[in-house]
């Protein structure tokens, strides 16, 4: 870090310090936080408190070394790449139901084996999706509000994604992935009355679906009154909420907490907030929601910013990828939302989720590394880019 | 080409921030809600949810004797317990478990489908039936795991839970003293019924952290919690001497194929209980074999006729009131006394003339009876109820029998009157003769009889102290001391009790065979054969009573129960540190079970111990020719605490604990009979509160 000044002083070599710094100290709370939440469980169950902590730090080292690439490689280059990503995304969601190389828990086919490993396509196929709307838009621009050009073909695309990655049953990713997809339609200049009937029908599919199964209905509503649902389907959300309530202001302190003693499901992936707020109390949410908040604004501020119009797109879809889930993330552990499967962004245990979104922090800063220069010279940006990588170290 | 996005674009991300800004917002606010407005009912909810208030069963005080060793504990065992609300599959729970815990299938199972949310499935698990079970738990346990079955599982709502077991370590020794307790730890018989307010413990609840598949994590119970625990009682029973007792009961009670027999052993000076045996004896630690009659302590719940041993108090009686010398003479009626017209005394063996004191040594009825008549109904009645009979003794046990003493004012027949003078038609419980005679030997001051001696709290600080509690007197010390040299003539030639005095020491004891009472007639052919003596005669330092319960072959008290009297004496004399001072041939009528007791006090050199003897050997009265000299070897107990290690060698264990203890040293003790090595080494500077070792040897 001690080179750093000499870096930032050099002209056109910038690093998003802040984003940088949020994004490390969410990497590592989040190691913590796995270890805190997940050695009882690892311990019964593996025999190895350091289980998961030992996998979640390998895949931090492997995701530190995807922002590297990420901060290196000029974001320009990616548009000549965006098919072939696509392509790859695609085929990675296919193969996630072939059996002998997907990989199934609990019913739920998100997964690709690489020897002892697993990959979630999803996570990365979210970059690829932003990638294609932030390209798709920067060609299309003043066409983006006729339907056949500015909509139907990003709806289809993402479509797609969004379509296979829910019959993996993976609503949670699913639900976010579409949300990006129209909060980028939105700021893309799609027609509003476009999204709004998109988005009714869509919610007219859904009632329809969930009218013909009032069971899964009250499922769903479920998390409205988790007192009643506490033995049952509300279960999970009733024992979240016990421990964010058991934080209080200053937190039942490290390690104290007593909801990872297996009450709360799924402690460490994507209810570790539960246990973190339990641990650090309201202030140790705080210090997380400020870091979310930081990295956020940081990826806004860069989309505004950003040296062209592909870099904007870009680097809004990279912040919704790690801030929408996040956000999402808070709402579904505090029961303001309903209760489904989805990580929170750098702490949840999960090695795609952490390279996918460490990676995209490198993306954002590779952008912003290119935000100072006066005029849109890719070529020329991408030389004293190279330069700052080391620096950023 | 536009570099970067247009003006709308911009204000559309500005929308897009302003509503994640939103969202944060609410976010926020819902934590805030959760854990600050909230927080504290949700913390106390959630402790609700995780915790699990269980309770912490008392632990039992113990029963200690005199000397600290323990004759009942608490020994923790583990029981098994079950939340049958919780269990899914009862059906097969109590298939595979029936098997472990020593029950049928279908007997489980109801116990497992019982609509309650705590059941004790098996109280108190031998050893191997735990390890079963531990077993089978952590059997359970991989096969959960390896099938990965999580949330809560049948198997984790039934475990074991640690209780305490009343254990008695000296199994049957004073088990009819110590009496036993029922699977919930309430004394149920004896000290364990009597003092069981005392010894139940205090019961409290803790809160114990589980997880959410029920197992323990954290509990707020300790291993050692001295809140829970009852307070340790201190008898003052001498087990050392209890199992003197019971061993030489047992020999003779074998030897004459008695049906039982009692001995006590009391110290008269305080009238505390150094051993209390009975035959049949009764193990508490399994009462459940054993019949009533053998389980409750009919040392003081039977009345039996006392037979001639009766005799001395009626002469203590006439001697206390000048009735009567030791030397006046009654006609004995050459063996048969007609009373009325129908009635008439025998003696044994027939007499003409005795003294009062032959009157004793010979056991004759007949002498006895005029004693009684010259005393008169009304002042018999008054003396022989101010040495505790015909009510209770007061001593704090269940149980206890008054005996029956007539009101010889009102006794209508001559004959009522005269033969309570020998110990007919009237019946006193061992309990009450030890302490009348005891009486005798404490210079006529009828003491309390005394089975606890203090009540501890687990810390070992003082809760109760039993100090020894005098009565009233009951004899003049000159009639006490008439007495006891009447007596001593029992035990001498012409005696009828020649078997009784120990090698060494005087015996002051009466002879006693008793007609059992068979419906309303007195038998023929039973008998209670006692011996009941003060030794050593000079100074009692024990009163003991031995009551034989019909014996065969021989029935005679003086036959029967003597020899059994002089062998719990001798024994315990020595265990005291009481010794004869006039050196024994070592191979020569040593008690035959004299196992560690020390030997005589000769053969010790060192300054220290010479001038003890010497000093206890001065003061001691010329003796009588054929009575060995007592010498109880006294030490000179410091006055102010001592700063160096003194030479312990050749001390009982008693005065070396005498000694330490007021030093304030602690001392632990090693093997028995007399000192023979100490650590640290004479001379050593010591400070109060240090700790020693004492080695002891027997050296006979």
């Amino acid at each position: 870090m001690e080179t750093q000044a000499n870096a930032t002083a050099a002209p056109g070599v910038h690093t998003d310090l802040i984003l940088l710094a949020s994004a490390f100290s969410l990497m590592f709370l989040g190691l913590g936080m796995v270890f805190i939440a997940s050695n009882v469980m690892a311990q019964t169950n593996y025999g190895d408190p350091f289980y998961f902590v030992k996998r979640q730090g390998m895949y931090a080292f492997l995701g530190v070394g995807a922002l590297l690439l990420g901060r290196k490689i000029n974001y320009q280059s990616y548009q000549r790449w965006v098919y072939p990503a696509l392509f790859i995304s695609l085929i990675c969601l296919i193969l996630v139901f072939i059996p002998g190389i997907g990989g199934k828990v609990r019913g739920a086919a998100r997964w690709i084996r690489l020897g002892p490993f697993t990959l979630q396509p999803s996570e990365f196929a979210k970059i690829a999706v932003v990638l294609f709307l932030a390209y798709s838009f920067a060609r299309k621009r003043e066409k983006m509000k006729y339907f056949a050009i500015g909509f139907l073909p990003h709806m289809l695309v993402s479509g797609l994604f969004i379509g296979l990655i829910g019959i993996e049953t993976d609503f949670g990713t699913a639900l976010t992935l579409a949300a990006i997809v129209f909060t980028m339609l939105f700021v893309g200049g799609t027609r509003l009355t476009h999204i709004v009937l998109s988005l009714g029908a869509v919610i007219f599919l859904a009632v329809m679906a969930v009218l013909k199964d009032p069971k899964k209905f009250d499922r769903i509503l479920s998390f409205l009154d988790p007192w009643k649902h506490g033995a049952d389907v509300g279960y999970q959300l009733k024992q979240s909420l016990l421990a964010i309530g058991s934080g209080n202001l200053w937190g039942l302190g490290p390690g104290q907490s007593r909801a990872k003693l297996f009450y709360l499901p799924d402690a460490h992936t994507d209810f570790i907030l539960s246990i973190f707020s339990e641990e650090l109390g309201f202030l140790g949410f705080l210090l997380i929601l400020a870091l979310f908040t930081t990295l956020v604004i940081r990826g806004l501020r860069l989309s505004l910013k950003a040296p062209d119009t592909f870099g904007s797109y870009l680097a809004l879809g990279l912040t919704l990828v790690i801030g929408l889930p996040a956000a999402i993330n808070m709402g579904v552990v505090s029961g303001i939302l309903p209760t489904k499967g989805l990580s929170l962004p750098f702490l949840s245990y999960g090695g795609s989720s952490l390279m996918a979104s460490l990676l995209a922090v490198g993306i954002l800063l590779n952008i912003s590394s290119q935000v100072k220069r006066p005029t849109g010279a890719p070529a020329k940006a991408a030389a004293p880019a190279k330069d700052g990588v080391p620096s950023v170290i | 080409m536009n570099p970067t996005i247009g003006k709308w674009a911009r204000v559309r991300v500005g929308l897009v921030g302003l509503g994640l800004a939103l969202l944060g917002l609410v976010i926020c606010g819902r934590f805030f809600y959760l854990q600050v407005v909230l927080g504290p009912q949700l913390r106390e909810e959630a402790t609700r949810e995780y915790q699990k208030a269980c309770p912490v069963l008392p632990v039992r005080g113990a029963i200690l004797d005199r000397r600290g060793l323990e004759l009942a504990i608490s020994t923790r065992v583990s029981s098994v317990v079950a939340h049958p609300t919780q269990i899914k599959q009862a059906e097969r729970l109590s298939r595979e478990l029936a098997p472990i815990l020593g029950f049928k299938p279908k007997e489980l199972k109801m116990l497992l489908t019982r609509a309650s949310t705590f059941t004790w499935l098996k109280r108190q698990l031998t050893p191997e039936r735990e390890a079963a079970f531990m077993g089978w738990a952590a059997d359970a346990d991989r096969k959960a795991s390896a099938a990965k079955v999580s949330g809560r599982r049948d198997t984790d709502v039934v475990y074991l839970v640690p209780e305490a077991k009343r254990y008695y370590p000296q199994l049957s020794l004073g088990g009819q003293v110590l009496g036993f307790c029922d699977v919930d730890g309430n004394g149920l018989e004896g000290v364990e019924h009597q003092f069981n307010s005392q010894l139940y413990g205090k019961p409290k609840q803790c809160w114990k952290m589980m997880d959410a598949r029920g197992r323990i994590v954290t509990s707020g119970e300790k291993a050692w919690d001295p809140e829970v625990m009852g307070n340790n009682v201190v008898l003052t029973l001498d087990r050392t001497l209890q199992y003197i007792a019971e061993k030489e009961l047992a020999r003779g009670v074998e030897k004459y194929h008695a049906a039982g027999g009692l001995a006590l052993v009391v110290q008269p000076q305080t009238g505390e209980i150094l051993a209390m045996a009975q035959l049949p004896s009764m193990d508490p630690n399994r009462y459940v074999q054993f019949p009533e009659m053998a389980r409750r302590n009919r040392l003081l719940t039977d009345a039996l006729e006392p037979g001639s041993t009766y005799k001395i108090f009626v002469a203590a009686t006439a001697l206390d009131a000048n009735v009567v010398k030791p030397t006046d003479t009654f006609n004995c009626e050459h063996g048969i006394w007609h009373i009325g017209s129908k009635e008439m005394i025998h003696d044994v063996h027939p007499y003409g003339t005795l003294t009062v004191q032959q009157v004793i040594q010979k056991s004759s009825n007949i002498g006895a009876a005029k004693i009684a008549n010259k005393v008169g109904g009304a002042r018999l009645d008054q003396y022989l109820r101010d040495f505790g009979f015909g009510h209770k003794s007061g001593i704090p046990f269940p149980g206890e029998s008054s005996g029956l003493l007539r009101n010889l004012r009102t006794a209508r027949s001559a004959i009522d009157r005269v033969t309570v003078a020998f110990g007919q038609g009237v019946s006193v419980t061992a309990l009450q003769m030890t302490m009348a005679l005891a009486a005798m030997g404490n210079d006529g001051v009828l003491m309390e009889p005394h089975i606890v001696k203090e009540i501890v709290s687990p810390q070992g600080e003082k809760v109760e102290e039993f100090a020894p509690r005098p009565i009233r007197r009951v004899l003049s010390q000159r009639a006490a001391q008439q007495m006891l040299e009447i007596m001593a003539t029992v035990t001498q030639p012409g005696g009828t009790a020649k078997d009784a005095a120990p090698e060494g020491f005087t015996v002051a004891g009466k002879t006693g065979t008793a007609q059992k009472l068979v419906g309303r007639a007195y038998s023929h052919s039973k008998f209670n054969a006692l011996f009941i003596g003060l030794v050593p005669a000079e100074k009692p330092v024990l009163s003991i009573v031995v009551i034989i319960d019909e014996p065969k072959g021989a029935i005679f008290g003086g036959v029967v129960a003597a020899p059994i009297f002089r062998e719990i004496a001798a024994q315990s004399l020595r265990v005291l540190g009481y010794y004869p001072q006039k050196e024994l041939p070592k191979d020569k009528n040593l008690p035959v079970q004299a196992k560690g007791a020390p030997a005589p006090v000769k053969g010790i050199k060192g300054t220290k111990e010479v001038k003890v003897a010497k000093a206890a050997a001065a003061p001691a009265p010329p003796p009588a020719p054929n009575l060995a000299q007592v010498v109880p070897i006294k030490l000179e107990m410091p006055k102010e605490p001592l700063t160096v290690m003194p030479n312990l060698k050749g001390y009982t264990i008693r005065q070396v604990l005498d000694l330490l203890n007021a030093s304030g040293l602690k001392c632990r003790l090693e093997g028995s009979g007399m000192a023979v090595g100490q650590e640290p080494s004479p001379g050593t500077t010591i400070t109060p509160g240090g700790t020693c070792l004492v080695k002891f040897h027997s050296s006979s």
